[in-house]
């Protein structure tokens, strides 16, 4: 069980700038408690482009439903922080492209968990000839 | 820092001397799945990533990709 940060720190950026976000991709400011992004993709290719719909769930795939095996937060951690100067600084940052629950945050932070599983899927014709 | 075994549990103890925290300049072209990019201080993470591509790719004949908007 993680607890709220009790010694916040300030932030202070130039410039942040990012091109390209995918879906569940995270840009935070500041500190947070927990930041939990999750994506789920079925990335299917066809040699030709069509699609019906609802012909894909995501249910019927094995990978959306493996367990994921979380490491165990038994231990005791005790930290004492002497700050001098607590505020960050940053200059400037500049992203092309994130990628699914991709995060990005200037700040502190509790608990992160970032997920992403990709199920990707090639149709072709037969006697394809390369 | 200092740590100590008590028997079957563990216990750390750290101090953190923290002095001016100053960032210049950060230039990233690509993050991909589950990235994380931080400033500043962290609890615990736990990243997942989980891929899964077909060594064979699977064959059909062509009639079963149909176009039913191109008649």
């Amino acid at each position: 069980m993680t607890r709220p940060l009790n010694d916040p720190r300030k932030t202070s950026v130039g410039t942040l700038s990012v091109v390209s976000m995918d879906d569940t991709s995270v840009v935070e400011i500041g500190d947070s408690e927990q930041l939990l992004p999750l994506s789920r993709a079925l990335a299917v290719q066809r040699e030709r482009a069509i699609y019906h719909l609802d012909e894909f769930r995501i249910s019927d795939y094995h990978l959306f439903r493996r367990p994921v095996e979380h490491p165990s937060a038994t231990e005791r951690i005790r930290i004492r922080r002497n700050r001098h100067a607590p505020d960050l600084q940053v200059g400037r940052i500049r992203i092309i492209a994130m990628s699914g629950s991709c995060i990005v945050q200037l700040g502190s932070g509790c608990r992160l968990h970032a997920e992403a599983r990709v199920k990707h899927i090639r149709h072709l014709f037969k006697n394809h000839s390369v | 820092m200092a740590a100590g075994n008590m028997g079957s549990r563990c216990r750390v103890e750290m101090t953190i001397i923290n002095g001016t925290f100053v960032i210049g300049e950060v230039s990233v072209d690509s993050l991909s799945v589950s990235s994380v990019l931080m400033t500043g201080d962290l609890k615990r993470i736990s990243l997942v990533s989980c891929m899964e591509t077909p060594l064979e790719p699977q064959t059909f004949e062509p009639e079963m990709f149909h176009d039913e908007a191109a008649e």
